[in-house]
């Protein structure tokens, strides 16, 4: 009989912060497309002598996430040295926060779910390296614009138990991160990225090794990286192998991971604290300002939306993923629109998620005026409407109820949908009685 | 009137006065480089043009806007900088083979101070490769020699600092100190060398050798140059997180000739053993000096020295094993490659080794990997935590003993090595010889306290330094105590027989 394990899922991911300049310098963080080299300077080239200073904007950015997920705040905290060679990585260190990180211990409420939050920390970013071949020579490129920017890395505790669960906290992440407004958490300029930690076990105990796989960049990744690890680790412990910790790549074209090292070959990144940046002294009153400045969570608006509006729990999810259509719905209601109608509207027709609740009650407003109530006009068209499907009207009269809707867009159609639906259908109804005793 | 071997005071006035042209002045210096560096060899990189330059651009504006002129206070000073200031388009080697061709896009804090305040440069000194050393001769190039004996160290690792200044090649100069590179050589020199509080100046631009101790300072002819040196480099940097906010006192003004009321403290343990009875007898001398002038002299305890090395020794290590492994060749630096040598190097890491192999000297290597060791975490089984984190708790504790000897007394004071300068080679015989010749000044830079060297008298023919200790941001009293010593006794008038013009005789020279 085939032994159901148990799936232990952590994620560590990293989101790129939206600030203006960089962590430790002045560069804009705005390297989106910008030719390579071309937003750099001593400090984040790791040049002789340079030397970082904080980006306050960041750190306000990280402390309100902490504060969203319920983290305990560590306000005397510091930066560390994470020391390792890498061509990309100009210093031959990063700066982050590894034993004292801005938040610890919260969670994230994900459905009834809270996921625990092990920390939630601040980091600067590496440079990226370009790999090529040319001629049959490789080659290696370095561009540095990204080296410096602000990241934030939310650690979870292994409490996800399946690939689905793991992409929906993943998702969740990334709507808090837009709510917040301190991230554009975009996957395709690579400013969310995910580490899934992985092991199966035989009952509720956390097995003794972790396979970790590094550098997921889409939710589609997080989910075939869990699912082909699920599979050779249980293939693996069904032969009886024993299962060691180790760090795997994911191979985006084959789908598959790759070991990149073993746990015996695990790096001692030495980690100190950075002299070249004095301890972080968060200030009360300021943490305080934080905490006041905090938006409603996507979370809580979710179970707004229904309590409140009587909103349809997937129609409330969809609204709350954004704050921009959270606001729009929020603004609309204030402006007396009928809440299901501009939820429907949110909802069915996406284009109007770009615009405005004003908008939205213009145009309403324009097609109330615009409505065709006149009687006998509408009566004509529904007399041609009747003419011209008899077969229509057979079905209704054999009890097909639904006829009236299909008779109904036909006046609409007819009408350029100026018809005042109540009316018509009053009218539909009447005509269809009266054919029916005739 | 030898204008090279004007102080820094007297110069100012003369060139104000329009004795002389700031050009003349320059030229002086240059001309006694290009006279002394064959036997002292304290430049790594001389800007002769540049200098001229600068100088000219001085004097136009010396002689045509005496307003203007108000507002440079260092206006057509020639000096001399440590080569571990970047110095943007000049040669900035740290004194060693990995920087060997280093040119830096950027100016250090300092140096643009410097340059801010009209002074002139002149070059860039010898150093022991990235500071570490106490002798320039763990410097990659070449060994700078004493001035006052010429086949003796000038100790380091501002050695070409100290010996460009007491040689009259430059009318001040700028150390860097993370433990003692500034009041070591400026001791064995006969220099004043001032290492001000950790955070008064600023360290951006300074190539890092321990981030948590480094600190530039002058390395002068007189203490009220110092003075005046320290009050154009010091003040917050918005550049570096670690320096100081707290706002300056106009330094100069805190020069005064009397010590009424100041106690002052010195510990049995900083002279006695190693520390040469000679140099313990010429300190001890100084106490009637200090009583002279009013201030009461103190026996107090402090810590021993000896857990001084150590802390010192495991901190500064660790940090260097960080600070240096962004020398890897690959964007600047030494490579390989770059010099069109044949590698084989199966990887990226084998080639990033195969170019810090040959880039680093020995001290640089035997650094990292002490600093390897005393951070890892994999290495420290036996430990509750790696060793440095033990050291940064001792450090702590040497923190509070100053406060609580600063309790007690206004400064403190004792002998700034145990010897007086060594000769060629002694650094071959002992793996730790910094330390033990740092041994009296590694306490207070532990504590980032400020600190003075400067001349308290002469063991054959060779200058003995007195070292004056103060509370943290107390460099206006550690100022004021060693203007009074100085103003009251006559060792800093005399000069170095092979580098000046005049010369006093021997027998003045305590035997």
């Amino acid at each position: 009989m085939k032994k159901s394990r148990q799936v232990f899922i952590g994620l560590e991911i990293h989101a790129q912060l939206k600030t203006k300049s960089k962590m430790f310098c002045s560069c804009p963080a705005d390297i989106w497309q910008a030719e390579p080299n071309t937003r750099v300077c001593p400090t984040c080239l790791g040049l002789p002598g340079a030397l970082p200073t904080i980006n306050k904007r960041a750190l306000e950015e990280v402390l309100l996430l902490a504060l969203a997920l319920n983290c305990r705040i560590n306000q005397r905290c510091y930066f560390e040295r994470k020391n390792y060679f890498y061509p990309d990585l100009p210093k031959g260190y990063q700066i982050t926060q590894h034993r004292r990180p801005l938040g610890e211990e919260g969670f994230l409420p994900l459905g009834a779910r809270k996921i625990k939050i092990f920390d939630v920390h601040l980091e600067e970013d590496t440079g990226k390296t370009i790999h090529f071949r040319e001629k049959g020579e490789a080659y290696s490129l370095l561009d540095f614009n990204k080296s410096g920017l602000p990241l934030v890395e939310i650690v979870s505790a292994p409490e996800l138990r399946s690939a689905d669960e793991a992409v929906a906290y993943c998702q969740q992440i990334q709507r808090l991160l837009r709510f917040l407004d301190i991230s554009e958490a975009d996957l395709e300029k690579g400013q969310l990225r995910f580490e899934v930690n992985l092991s199966l076990g035989t009952g509720p105990q956390l097995p003794s090794y972790r396979v970790e796989v590094k550098n997921l960049n889409s939710f589609r990744f997080v989910r075939k990286a869990i699912e082909f690890e699920i599979k050779r680790q249980e293939e693996l412990l069904r032969k009886g192998v024993s299962l060691t910790s180790e760090t795997r790549g994911f191979d985006e074209e084959k789908e598959v991971t790759i070991r990149q090292r073993s746990k015996e070959a695990a790096l001692d990144y030495r980690y100190f604290p950075e002299p070249d940046l004095p301890p972080l002294e968060i200030d009360s009153t300021w943490l305080k300002k934080i905490g006041q400045a905090m938006p409603e969570l996507p979370w809580a608006a979710e179970k707004r939306l229904q309590e409140k509006f009587k909103l349809r729990a997937d129609e409330a999810r969809i609204i709350s993923q954004e704050k921009k259509w959270l606001q729009f719905f929020d603004q609309a209601v204030a402006l007396g629109l009928p809440p299901a109608r501009v939820a429907r509207t949110l909802v069915n027709r996406p284009q109007w998620r770009d615009r405005t609740a004003a908008e939205l009650a213009a145009h309403w407003a324009a097609e109330e005026k615009n409505r065709l109530r006149n009687q006998e006009e509408l009566q004509k068209v529904v007399a041609e409407v009747l003419a011209a499907a008899p077969a229509v009207v057979a079905d209704w009269q054999k009890g097909k109820k639904n006829a009236l809707n299909f008779l109904l867009g036909q006046v609409m159609r007819q009408t350029q949908g100026r018809a005042d639906p109540q009316l018509t259908r009053e009218l539909l109804e009447k005509a269809l009685g009266k054919l029916s005793k005739n | 009137m030898v204008l090279n071997e004007l102080t820094l005071t007297k110069a100012r006035e003369g060139l104000r006065e329009k004795k002389f042209k700031a050009r003349d002045l320059t030229e002086a210096c240059l001309e006694q480089i290009e006279r002394s560096e064959p036997h002292l060899k304290s430049f790594i990189t001389v800007v002769a043009d540049f200098a001229r330059k600068r100088a000219d651009w001085a004097d136009k504006i010396l002689q045509n806007q005496p307003q203007e002129a108000k507002k440079y206070p260092l206006l057509g000073i020639p000096y001399s900088l440590k080569d571990l200031f970047c110095t943007a388009g000049i040669l900035t080697t740290a004194g060693s083979r990995m920087l060997e061709n280093f040119v830096p896009p950027y100016n250090a804090t300092v140096y643009q101070r410097l340059e801010a305040a009209g002074a002139v440069l002149l070059g860039k000194t010898n150093l022991d490769a990235f500071a570490h050393g106490s002798s320039t001769e763990a410097s990659d190039f070449f060994v700078t020699r004493n001035p006052w004996k010429i086949e003796h160290l000038p100790g380091g690792s501002s050695g070409g600092s100290a010996a460009s200044v007491v040689a009259h090649q430059a009318i001040f100069s700028l150390g860097t100190e993370t433990g003692g590179s500034i009041r070591q050589p400026a001791a064995w020199c006969g220099a004043v060398g001032l290492k001000p509080t950790y955070g008064r100046v600023s360290r951006y631009g300074v190539i890092a050798m321990a981030s948590s101790l480094d600190c530039p300072g002058p390395i002068t002819k007189s203490v009220a140059d110092a003075a005046f040196v320290l009050q154009v480099i010091a003040g917050h940097d918005p550049r570096d997180a670690t320096s100081s906010p707290l706002p300056r006192p106009f330094y100069p003004r805190a020069l005064k000739n009397s010590l009424a009321g100041i106690k002052i403290g010195y510990a049995r343990q900083y002279l006695e053993e190693p520390v040469l009875p000679a140099v313990a007898a010429a300190v001890e001398e100084t106490f009637t000096v200090f009583e002279k002038l009013g201030a009461e002299i103190k026996e107090i305890e402090l810590l021993d020295p000896a857990y001084a090395i150590a802390v010192y020794t495991i901190l500064q290590r660790a940090e260097v094993f960080s600070n240096l492994a962004r020398y890897d060749g690959l964007r600047y630096g030494y490579s390989l490659l770059r010099r069109g040598e044949k590698i084989e190097a199966a990887d990226i890491y084998e080639l990033i080794a195969a170019n810090r192999g040959q880039g680093f000297g020995a001290e640089a290597k035997k650094r990292i990997m002490l600093g390897a060791y005393t951070l890892a975490e994999s290495l420290s089984a036996d430990l509750e935590e790696p060793f440095y984190w033990l050291g940064q708790k001792m450090r702590t504790r040497i923190v509070a003993d100053f406060a609580r000897a600063f309790g007690e007394v206004d400064l403190i004071i004792g002998p700034t090595s145990p010897t007086t300068a060594l000769k060629l080679g002694a650094r071959e015989k002992n793996p730790l010889f910094g330390e033990m010749e740092d041994r009296l000044v590694e306490p207070s830079t532990i504590a980032g306290l400020p600190g003075i060297s400067l001349r308290c008298g002469f063991v054959d023919q060779l200058p003995v330094g007195l070292q004056i200790i103060g509370p943290q941001f107390k460099e206006d009293l550690v100022l004021r105590a060693a203007y009074a010593y100085e103003q009251a006794t006559d060792w800093h008038l005399y000069q170095p027989p092979l580098f000046s013009s005049t010369r006093r005789s021997r027998r003045h020279y305590r035997v």
